[in-house]
């Protein structure tokens, strides 16, 4: 394994201890993106069944290698989604649970915390395009 | 991005859609209760919300079960006196095990932290779904009881 393939593997990771929560208790995570705001009420419950599995798919393509320039970039755009949907609850004034390590409604991190945080992750998804396998 | 490449990406990210469906539905199906297959049933049960002096009235009046849809940590730390634990990510045999004491024919009133907490309506849900037929919510939860200068009780 070279220095390379750490962001991505890191990346994957996280992704991938990120939606065990969710997966596990997927009304509780409905509940939270129900307090979000922004779906409309037939969408959350695929949304909540189908997003952690994205999430755990896309986490391990990235460790085990695997088309992972295309699960990068899908792992980029939820970040980018996730970023904006939290920047509009941060300009509403909304202070909801995020969702985005455990389905406890009552873990408020802080939307700028989490803001912050997926930044980060997008810095860590784009080092991980960079040295993506050629 | 050329045509080809372009076509190879679509293809790739529609695989990786495919297999994440895939993969929820076969754990989904396979839960003992996972999609709340028992949902039109579920959605003729009117769970009511209550404000605080309605749940006050009815804590004072003893006619009612109060429950807790916070971890069994959080609800050791401190709830609402007498209240039951029944946390939100319990199902099957576990959640059976928390409800079995529940009288049928009493008022049943959930609750969690807060406005920002959805746990008292999933536990809510889940009890209509045992039969449960008198169900409210107290959406204010735990901050709204603090807020009107009420004490919790700990284990």
């Amino acid at each position: 394994m070279s220095m390379k393939s750490l962001p991505r593997i890191i990346l994957g990771l996280i992704f991938i201890i990120a939606c065990t929560g969710k997966i596990l208790d997927p009304l509780a995570f409905a509940e939270i993106v129900r307090n979000y705001q922004v779906l409309p009420e037939m969408l959350i419950l695929p949304v909540a069944y189908f997003l952690p599995w994205l999430e755990f798919t896309c986490g391990a393509m990235l460790v085990c290698g695997v088309l992972t320039e295309t699960a990068t970039i899908i792992i980029s755009s939820m970040l980018v989604l996730f970023v904006a949907v939290l920047s509009a609850n941060l300009y509403r004034g909304l202070d909801v649970a995020c969702g985005c390590f455990s389905t406890d409604g009552s873990l408020k991190s802080g939307m700028v915390i989490t803001i912050v945080r997926d930044v980060v992750l997008l810095v860590l998804a784009a080092m991980s395009y960079r040295f993506k396998k050629s | 991005m050329k045509i080809g490449k372009k076509i190879s990406f679509i293809l790739k990210s529609l695989l990786i859609c495919v297999i994440s469906a895939g993969l929820a539905w076969s754990f989904n199906s396979l839960r003992p209760v996972a999609s709340g297959s028992n949902g039109s049933a579920v959605a003729q049960i009117e769970i009511i919300q209550i404000d605080g002096a309605g749940f006050v009235e009815a804590f004072e009046s003893g006619e009612v079960v109060i429950i807790d849809a916070r971890s069994d940590s959080d609800f050791a730390m401190g709830h609402v006196p007498g209240a039951m634990n029944v946390p939100s990510w319990a199902i099957g045999a576990e959640l059976d095990g928390l409800i079995a004491s529940v009288p049928k024919d009493k008022m049943i009133i959930v609750y969690c932290d807060g406005l920002s907490c959805g746990k008292s309506k999933i536990v809510a849900r889940k009890l209509a779904e045992k039969g449960f037929s008198k169900l409210a919510v107290y959406p204010d939860g735990l901050d709204g009881w603090l807020s009107l200068g009420k004490d919790l009780e700990a284990n």
